[in-house]
């Protein structure tokens, strides 16, 4: 069987398929359609702005949380 | 009414500014190395405002303002693909840094040139880089000069400012290079955040009463600013932007200018947050434009926007400030698509058909001529009637897209080879240019746009191509490179 995939490359694949997860909903085009709404408004926000923030916010978190694995153990190249 | 103020405050501040650049701008050292990548010995705190500076550009705050106040929730999508963008940098920003450094590679052309081992596919990146970014050149320009007649109420001619600003930028380009260039950046950046993020904030609360009550007056006068009305646009133009993203020619060569792999992903990891927060920001304050008569009346009202807004809410002081970001912005550009073409085509164009290679002194000299000159050819360019300028720019991005597997997934894949190159580019840009010159025939493809579709074949004839050719050793052993270098350290 293929090569076992390192730690290091289980650890960006794993933040490869979270950016995938959180960043479809509104690129892919069946829920983009769906969620494309001002109302209900979530906090001071249009819907579909709303979720673009938060999109947003947690691709950055989890370059943070990636950053920080992989700083820890070393594997930063 | 006319005020003296914003004038006298924009001259202060390139005063101050003038003195920084002449204080740090140059480095001790010389050679190709300080020259074109800063000595390789920036920290992360100084390198990242120059890779914000190649991401928010003079465009953000006017066509980017005015796509917002014209078309409402889409125009956020610089935020999406900004942040997806920068996730690149940070998976290959390491290695070609580390490629950078044991090979003395300094721009785009020469990474292609070490990966693929192919000296004409690096000369052909080479000048469709510095091709794809002259009318991005030449825009920047025209903007010095539409501002400089807007905060001095039309006393200084365009072709004035847009001259003050040619000789300014490219007197401190040949002075010190790549090194003045972050220091312009460095300066120019923090003084934007700040006064972006503390601006429209004030400007929202002051014009709308905050966030909330601006959206509430938008959900009853114009609810369709509210929502995306094309999603398959939205979604065509962010990926075909994400895949272009790492493809232009000074973006690449920020990788080189960091100090380590550590500063890099630090970089990597902070500037989506700020590049995000600043386009957000245009974005909603765009939205919220689009109620306000004095901004919605015309495309050309809509970009001067955020011009309007801050001298309506702060006067001649904030309408300074509003001048200062958006040539800061563009100056942060320009600079850094200057100082990087000069030595591309240097170093990567000219010294490549050259029987005697120039030494790297020559190189640096011969690059300062190329920034002169070409400043003057852009100049003259800039005082033209080019009626389809932005056209040609938006029709050379999306040809950028179709690079995305040489320059990209190159550097993740080791068995991407060169011939998959040249097949992947000549069948990307043969999507593309078809579906430029007849968009009817994007029905073909869904309704997908040139780069997106043009990017796409090229990526399965990279593929294709590549597993269809051997392995090569000395790509291999490119890659065992970045690991021993991390035993090294």
């Amino acid at each position: 069987m293929g090569n076992k995939l390192s730690r290091k490359s289980k650890t960006r694949l794993g933040f490869a398929i979270y950016f995938v997860v959180v960043i479809v909903p509104i690129l892919a085009l069946p829920t983009l359609n769906r969620l494309n709404t001002a109302e209900p408004f979530v906090g001071p926000f249009p819907r579909i702005i709303f979720l673009m923030l938060l999109d947003y916010l947690l691709v950055c978190a989890g370059l943070f949380a990636l950053y920080e694995i992989e700083s820890r153990r070393g594997d930063l190249l | 009414m006319t005020s003296p103020w914003a004038v006298i405050i924009v001259v202060i501040y390139f005063c101050i500014l003038g003195l920084v650049v002449g204080k740090w701008g140059k480095g001790k050292e010389k050679g190709l190395n300080e020259f074109a990548v800063a000595g390789r010995s920036g920290p992360w705190w100084l390198i990242m405002f120059t890779v914000l500076a190649t991401w928010i550009i003079g465009s953000t705050y006017t066509a980017t303002m005015g796509y917002a106040v014209m078309s409402g929730a889409i125009g956020i999508y610089m935020a999406m693909y900004s942040v997806m963008g920068l996730i690149i940098f940070y998976y290959i920003g390491p290695r070609i840094w580390v490629w950078g450094k044991v090979h003395n590679l300094y721009n785009l052309p020469d990474y292609i040139g070490r990966r693929y081992g192919d000296r004409r596919l690096a000369i052909l990146v080479a000048i469709a880089g510095f091709i794809i970014g002259a009318p991005w050149q030449i825009m920047a320009l025209k903007t010095f000069g539409y501002t400089t007649t807007a905060l001095t109420y039309g006393a200084l001619p365009e072709v004035a400012g847009m001259a003050i600003f040619a000789i300014a930028i490219t007197a401190y380009c040949v002075y010190g290079g790549m090194r003045s260039v972050v220091v312009t950046d460095f300066f120019q950046g923090i003084i934007c955040v700040v006064v972006v993020i503390g601006g429209i904030i004030a400007c929202i609360y002051a014009k709308f009463g905050g966030i909330g009550p601006m959206f509430q007056q938008v959900l009853a006068q114009r609810p369709e600013m509210l929502v995306i009305e094309d999603t398959k646009y939205w979604t065509s133009i962010i990926v075909a932007s994400f895949l272009g993203a790492y493809c232009w020619l000074e973006i690449f060569n920020r990788i080189f200018l960091a100090k380590s792999v550590r500063d890099l992903k630090i970089i990597a990891r902070g500037a989506p947050i700020l590049v995000g927060t600043v386009y957000f920001l245009v974005g909603i304050l765009g939205i919220g434009g689009s109620i306000l008569a004095s901004v919605n009346v015309d495309l050309a009202a809509a970009e001067s926007g955020l011009l309007t807004i801050f001298s309506e809410v702060g006067g001649p002081v904030l309408l300074a400030f509003a001048a200062i970001i958006i040539i800061a912005a563009e100056m942060s550009s320009i600079d850094s698509q200057i100082a990087t073409a000069g030595v591309v085509l240097a170093r990567n164009a000219v010294n490549e058909f050259k029987r005697t290679k120039l030494t790297e002194d020559r190189v640096v000299k011969l690059s300062r001529w190329i920034i002169g000159i070409w400043m003057v050819m852009v100049y003259f360019l800039s005082i033209g009637e080019l009626p389809a300028l932005i056209v040609i720019a938006i029709v050379t991005y999306e040809f950028l897209a179709t690079m995305f597997p040489t320059i990209i997934i190159g550097a993740l894949w080791k068995r991407g080879t060169a011939k998959a190159c040249w097949a992947s580019m000549a069948v990307g840009w043969i999507v593309c240019g078809i579906l430029q010159i007849s968009p009817v025939t994007q029905a073909w493809f869904g309704g997908w746009g040139a780069g997106i579709t043009g990017a796409f074949f090229a990526i399965i004839v990279y593929f294709a191509v590549s597993l269809a050719s051997p392995k090569d050793e000395k790509v291999e052993a490119l890659f065992a490179e970045v690991e021993a270098y991390k035993e090294a350290r």
